[in-house]
């Protein structure tokens, strides 16, 4: 789960697994937690967002069948950095194949970008690379979460494994 | 099938310990974080830490205890691993940081105090993180760890410490090394630059692990893993990951000339685990440029030609696949999608999604699509195609190798290398490792390539235009079995093979697979019900369930097949190859049925296992009724192909001998079944319809109403063949050397089937009426002479030879005088008078038990010319004496008395069933009258048969077999319906003796040995006990019938093999008159016994009973018994040392006063002393005499009637015995009784007599022990024996 800064990965995270989001704190590392789904089990990593630690995010790339790209919807001076981010993260060779889930998150925000806005901002019509799906949600009120992790579940289930 | 239910039973459900473990955690964690404080100001802190960490170790043990219970079921602790792990890192932190800050204060760095309970309750904690590893996997685990900024500083603290100051003896135990280093793994992640933290980290770290690494075991794994995190972090990769590399390039090149001590090998293990790890953790782009380098490196370390080390291997072609992994870019197969949508709603929905997965190209097109522009640039700009070159070679030869887990990385290795190979060299890939399964290599090349073919196909990599060269191959492979020597190999190629299949279900579509289906799924089906080993069977299984699952309806009746089947149905063989193989068959005879005989036919016929062939030549025979035409029919059009009969007739020439065993099984199997075919068409066709199935056995009336089988029932063998099958035996019987020695026997075995099925088949008579003049004849003494070669001879099981006796004399119509002439052969060979006592008679007397004795009676009509044939008389009169003739110079085994025994009565039960015919009914009542008599009494001799010799209580073979022949004479004589007035009464009109019924005396033994030792006679006894009280006519004969029936109703659930459970029942047998004393001779018996439990429940029985007793005169009875058994067995040691050993325990824990004190009679206690007295006189047993001793002692208690004074007579000519051992334990023993029982004594002498006992050299010179006697005696009081 990537994203940048102060976009709600860690609250996206706490709300689905059900755990107190009054108090979170920018991620001074990385969270792992492990959640059941239909039937599946989900190793979620979290990895902190903030400018110094994106290089790192390579470190967590073994293994990996999805991305979830969280982007604060309400941000929109940031919506550049954050497709260049993004961008750059597909061009990673081991993630060649894993669907991309963009959650556009704090949807319950006045003022907050609509669909097409974000996906025009992230240009996510040219990616070819990645099976995406682009998801508005509200980590805070919970609204479409569960939506967009069916899409990902569903589509990394829906394809043979082939084990790398 | 019950052992495999009871297997899935025994399998967790789920974590059902959870609480109890969690509550131990906590007691741990609790114990780690707060030591000694929660508890109350301590009295002595040493001796409090140590029960402490006792406390401690006994709960972590407890804990390791019940993980290890989830070993084969890891993923049931999921739920519940939060709630171990996090507290368990908790504590591992607190101690830690214990540790930590004191060495930071400066205290003395040497292990004591509190730094040594902190470190060992750090120990205890990583143990258990360890045992949680080791269960769930370390991966899983290690999610759970902390991974904080301030857990590096900790963790980093304590490394510090322990490198200098674990050193040594106190070294840290490998699994605190251990878990610390997986924790720094975890930490190695932690999104900063470490030099912020910690300037020195990384430093230490890399030294730290370095130098771990060499020293093998898990912690040098996990030392790998820290590296391979740590090195290709963006902050340590420029600065220290080359120069790891070079020192790892350099170790591993120079490894060729290190030697193969074990440390070398361990560092090797250590070089090639880092860079396995480093090449996976880093970015291609990282590494790439490294690789020919490393692989060169590799080549000059000649490991992989020249290692003897599995796991050094298995590194070796690890490494090689990750270095031509980083030369390769990755390739993404865009019909990932196509296969295998596994969402229920998805395909119920047909969403456009699927509309938009169909129109994806089809694997093959979209790679030839592809291939163009792939093949320039599936390698990078600046990488080396020889390292790729390389590495494929060592994938080849890994997949050869004898060690099974190099086999799996090298399959694992091509699978991943060919995925991104362009189309033309995935091809060249494929070719190679389908070349393996080739005859010229060993199974180890077989398994591999059926594991590579397996992978690439899971990868997709296998093209469909391929699977015509694939498929024969793996089908090839499903069959896989070489013999070697007495056994075969190759279950694991069939194993994998299966594998295969498996992955070829997943892999292709419906249509694309259609063409090989009926080949894979005739194949899976055989191999499920006939593979030899359990895992082949359910591999074939699930291959087969998962073809039908995904091939999509394209199997006909797949799911009935795989209902058929399941995993559980095939874990039985026998269930397997008799009841599921039939019952698939009849679903498609064409296919299955023909498939299944040929394989059969093939090759399980010719297993090396003999119950195997066994089982093929009965599956064989069910079969025949399933498609009796596939029997006698050639399986292909081809002019010289042959039938499965031929085959077999032509593989009974065969040069081996296991082939002609199995191939004469098969024919007579076979042979019989056709007949039972035949016999069925005819009366059908006589009958106009079907026949009811009523008369014919349960698994013919199974397939007896299938269309198939009537459509093809008319079918026979030729009678040329069937002539050739009836003149086998001859032809084997003439050739003398064939039937020599063990591999004569397995012959004549298989000849004595065939002659069984040949019999009962009616072929013989077929042959002879039918037979050509030219035609030679079959030659029946020459069958007879192969039976009596088998029956004549010693051997361990004669089933087969006493099956074919039987049918010759019941089928055969042979004269009558021609009969008579056999039992008197039989009976001389065997006679006892005549024949030395080592002649094996076993084989002979079972036989002789199986004579249809209907041959034997005369058809009289009228009673008066009614008397019994004299051969019929030998028969009974020379059995019942073999029952009888335990020793003397002609002594008979006892395993042939215990044929004996079960011959009589079969002999017998076949006379009774002659008494509703109506020919015989007047014979066969004479004949019973007038043998009843000697047969029921050798019988009842032979449940006394308590025989010793170096085998131990080897009677009481003979007293369960007469247990079992009476058992079963009394259930049918006792059952007698009223219709049959003539038989009504045999039984009770005869009495062995004037007090007693035959009844009573039967159950007087079953009540004596169903409280004896012997767990099985037990049973067996205490069952037939049960029964023949239930019997409805038994009551006039049997004495307290209604009281036995209702103490062991045939409804208890009594487990006669527990002594817990039996015995607190069959103790009440003592409050029936008439089997009180074998009752109590029985328990006596229990009581002296030697297995604890058998001792311990049958003297609580015994004393719950006297507890028990209300009434006086029971007491007095018991007490009459007690010294009467006692009386009976004088001097007969396998029943009196057990009385002596009960009495020793009964006076100890006082049943006996109490049995006095509730109104046992007063000479209860003289009479046993006099019987010890008189048992123990002149004996020259030790081990007798020490019971004796402990008896005497036990006797003391009783001061009334001068029995004391009595004992001590009898202790002091003990204390002076010429056995120096005798002495000594009679002085220690009456020192003892002198300090219980010495009220009314004057004090001082005892204790001078006391003193003299302990103090005097007993064991000395005899003279001396003798001067001490009679001090003591003089002391006491008693008169010395010696003076």
């Amino acid at each position: 789960m990537l994203g940048l800064d102060n976009a709600g990965k860690t609250t996206i995270l706490k709300r689905i697994n059900g755990q107190d989001i009054s108090e979170t704190s920018p991620t001074l590392g990385f969270n792992i937690e492990t959640l059941e789904y239909n039937g599946y089990r989900l190793n979620v990593w979290d990895v902190g967002g903030q400018k110094s630690i994106r290089s790192y995010w390579r470190n967590y790339f073994e293994s990996t069948d999805g991305i979830v790209w969280v982007i604060d919807s309400a941000d929109p001076r940031r919506f550049e950095d954050c497709k260049r981010e993004l961008h750059a993260l597909l061009q990673e060779e081991r993630l060649a194949g894993a669907s991309l889930l963009v959650f556009a998150n704090k949807q319950d925000i006045a003022g907050a970008s609509s669909l097409e806005e974000i996906s025009q901002a992230l240009a996510l019509s040219g990616i070819a690379s990645h099976h995406h799906s682009l998801q508005r949600c509200s980590a805070v009120t919970g609204e479409h979460l569960l939506e967009g992790i069916e899409w990902i579940v569903q589509d990394i289930a829906s394809r043979v494994f082939v084990m790398e | 099938m019950q052992t495999i239910d009871d297997q899935d039973q025994c399998q967790p459900q789920h974590f059902a310990e959870h609480s109890e473990v969690a509550a131990l955690v906590a007691v741990v964690c609790a114990a780690i974080e707060q030591p000694s404080q929660a508890t109350a100001p301590a009295t002595n802190p040493a001796e409090e830490e140590e029960e402490e960490l006792h406390k401690l170790t006994r709960a972590c043990e407890r804990i390791a205890d019940v993980l290890q219970r989830y070993q084969e079921l890891p993923q049931l602790l999921d739920r519940h691993l939060r709630m171990l792990v996090s507290p368990l890192m908790g504590a591992l932190r607190t101690a830690m940081h214990r540790i930590g800050t004191s060495a930071v204060a400066g205290q003395p760095s040497t292990l004591q105090g509190n730094v040594a309970a902190d470190v060992a309750r750090l120990d205890a904690a990583a143990r258990l993180l360890y045992a949680l590893c080791k269960v769930r996997g370390f991966k899983t685990i290690t999610n759970l760890f902390p991974n904080g900024v301030a857990d590096l500083h900790e963790a980093m603290t304590y490394m510090r410490w322990s490198t200098s100051n674990r050193v040594g003896s106190a070294r840290e135990p490998w699994e605190t090394t251990y878990v610390l280093l997986l924790w720094l793994w975890v930490l190695a992640a932690i999104p900063f630059s470490l030099a912020i933290i910690d300037a020195q980290a990384a430093d230490d770290l890399v030294a730290v692990c370095m130098a771990r690494l060499p020293q093998g075991g898990k912690p040098s794994e996990a030392a790998a893993l820290v590296l391979s995190r740590l090195l290709t972090r963006p902050d340590l990769c420029e600065k220290q990951l080359g120069g790891v590399l070079e020192v790892a390039i350099r170790d591993l090149s120079s490894s060729a000339t290190a030697g193969a001590s074990m440390s070398h090998v361990y560092k090797l293990i250590g070089v090639l685990a880092l860079l396995t790890s480093l090449f996976q953790a880093a970015r291609r782009a990282d590494l790439a440029h490294a690789a020919p380098k490393v692989m060169a490196a590799l080549e000059t370390s000649q490991q992989l030609t020249t290692s003897t080390n599995a796991l050094v291997i298995k590194l070796c072609i690890k490494l090689s696949q990750r270095l031509a992994l980083a030369q390769l870019k990755p390739r993404l197969a865009a019909w990932r999608y196509q296969r295998g949508a596994r969402s229920l709603t998805g395909n119920l929905a047909g969403s456009a999604e699927t509309q938009s997965n169909s129109t994806e190209p089809h694997p093959a097109n979209q790679e030839a699509e592809e291939q163009e522009k792939e093949d320039d640039s599936f390698l990078d700009h600046d990488t080396d195609p020889a390292v790729v070159e390389s590495a494929i070679e060592h994938m080849l030869g890994g997949l050869r190798n004898k060690d099974t887990i190099v086999r799996w990385s090298a399959a694992k290795g091509i699978g991943r290398i060919t995925a991104r190979l362009p189309l033309f060299m995935a091809d060249q890939v494929v070719d190679a490792v389908i070349a393996l399964a080739s005859p010229s290599e060993l199974e180890h090349a077989w398994h591999g390539s059926c594991l590579a073919v397996a992978e690439l196909s899971r990868h997709g990599l296998i093209l469909p235009a391929r699977l015509a060269d694939v498929v024969p191959i793996v089908l090839n492979c499903v069959t896989y079995d070489v013999r070697r020597g007495a056994t075969s190999v190759g279950s694991n190629v069939r194993d994998a093979a299966c594998y295969a299949c498996w992955s070829f279900a997943r892999a292709y579509t419906p249509e694309t697979l259609l063409p090989f289906l009926p080949a894979l799924t005739t194949a899976l089906v055989v191999q499920a019900v006939f593979d030899r080993e359990v895992n082949c069977r359910r591999a074939a299984s699930a291959s087969l369930q998962e073809l039908v699952g995904r091939q999509k309806g394209s199997v006909p009746n797949g799911i009935d097949i795989i209902v058929l089947a399941d995993y559980i149905a095939v874990g039985n063989i026998r269930h397997a190859m008799l009841e599921v193989a039939p019952a698939i068959a009849a679903i498609h005879p064409r296919q299955y049925a023909t498939a299944m005989v040929k394989h059969l036919v093939r090759y399980t016929c010719k297993h090396w296992d003999a119950s195997m062939r066994q089982l093929a030549a009965a599956a064989l025979h069910r079969l025949t009724f399933v498609h009796p035409a596939c029997m006698v029919e050639p399986s292909t059009a081809a002019k010289q192909a042959q039938s499965p009969v031929e085959m077999l007739l032509s593989s009974t020439a065969a040069v081996d001998t296991v082939t002609r065993h199995g191939a004469l099984l098969g024919l007579g199997c076979i042979v019989h079944g056709l007949s039972i075919v035949q016999s069925l068409a005819a009366e059908r066709s006589k009958l106009k319809e079907q026949p009811s199935s009523g008369g014919w056995s349960d698994d013919v009336a199974k397939f007896v109403d299938t269309p198939q089988f009537w459509k093809t029932a008319a079918l026979q063998v030729p009678s040329s063949t069937a002539l050739e099958i009836a003149l086998l035996p001859q032809t084997f019987e003439a050739n003398a050397p064939l039937l020599k020695g063990a591999t004569g026997e397995l012959l004549i075995t298989g000849i004595c089937v065939l002659i069984h099925r040949l019999c009962i088949a009616g072929v013989a008579e077929g042959v002879r009426a039918h037979r050509a003049e030219s035609t030679p004849g079959i030659d029946f003494a020459a069958w007879q002479r192969i039976v009596d070669r088998r029956l004549f001879r010693d051997v361990e099981d004669y089933s087969e030879a006493v099956d074919a006796f039987y049918s010759m004399a019941f089928h055969l119509q042979t004269e009558d005088a021609e009969l008579l002439a056999l039992v008197d052969r039989y009976l001389a060979a065997c006679d006892p008078t005549s024949t030395a006592a080592a002649t094996p008679r076993e084989g002979i007397i079972q036989a002789l038990g199986r004579l249809p004795v209907q041959r034997l009676l005369p058809q009289y009509t009228s009673a008066e010319t009614a008397s019994a044939p004299a051969a019929l008389t030998r028969l009974f009169a020379s059995l019942a004496r073999m029952v009888r003739t335990r020793d003397g110079p002609h002594a008979v085994t006892a395993g042939a008395r215990k044929c004996a025994a079960t011959s009589l009565a079969s002999l017998t039960l076949a006379l009774h069933e002659q008494l509703d015919s109506s020919n015989f009914t007047l014979a066969a009542t004479s004949a019973l009258n007038r043998f009843l008599p000697e047969t029921l009494d050798a019988l009842l001799t032979g449940l006394l048969d308590y025989t010793i010799d170096n085998r131990g209580d080897i009677g009481s073979l003979v007293r369960e077999a007469c247990i079992a022949a009476l058992g079963n004479i009394f259930s049918r004589f006792y059952n007698e319906t009223a219709e049959n007035p003539a038989a009504v009464g045999l039984l009770s009109h005869f009495t062995p003796s004037d007090k007693a019924s035959v009844a009573t005396m039967f159950a007087r033994s079953l009540v004596r040995m169903s409280l004896e030792k012997i767990e099985r006679t037990r049973d067996q006894a205490g069952q037939t006990l049960s029964r023949l009280a239930s019997l409805a006519r038994v009551s006039s004969d049997l004495l307290h019938a209604t009281e036995i029936q209702q103490l062991l109703p045939l409804s208890s659930d009594i487990q006669w093999l527990s002594p817990a459970s039996c015995f607190p029942v069959a103790v009440h047998f003592l409050h029936m008159e008439a089997y009180r004393h074998d009752a109590l001779c029985g328990l006596l018996i229990s009581i002296g016994g030697l297995t604890e439990s058998l001792v311990r429940f049958s003297h609580l029985a015994l004393v719950q009973l006297v507890r028990d007793i209300r009434q006086p005169e029971h007491c007095q009875q018991l007490a009459t018994a007690l010294v009467d058994v006692f009386r009976t067995y004088r001097k007969v040691d396998r029943v009196s040392i057990p009385i002596l050993k009960a009495l020793d325990i009964l006076l100890n824990d006082g049943t006996l006063a109490l049995l006095l004190e509730k109104g046992g009679s007063d000479s209860l206690v003289p009479s046993l002393f006099e019987g010890c007295v008189e048992e123990l006189a002149r004996c020259a047993d030790p081990s007798k005499l020490f019971i004796g001793i402990n008896v005497f002692c036990g006797m003391m208690q009783f001061s009334s009637g001068g029995i004391r004074e009595k004992a001590l007579v009898q202790l002091g000519s003990n204390l002076a015995h010429r056995f120096p051992k005798v002495r000594k334990a009679a002085a220690d023993q009456l020192f003892v009784a002198l300090m219980t029982y010495s009220d009314g004594l004057p004090e001082d002498d005892v204790a001078a007599a006391s003193d003299v006992l302990s103090e005097a050299l007993w064991d000395g010179s005899i003279d001396e022990a003798k001067s001490s006697r009679d001090r003591v005696c003089a002391l006491l009081h008693i008169a010395s024996p010696g003076l």
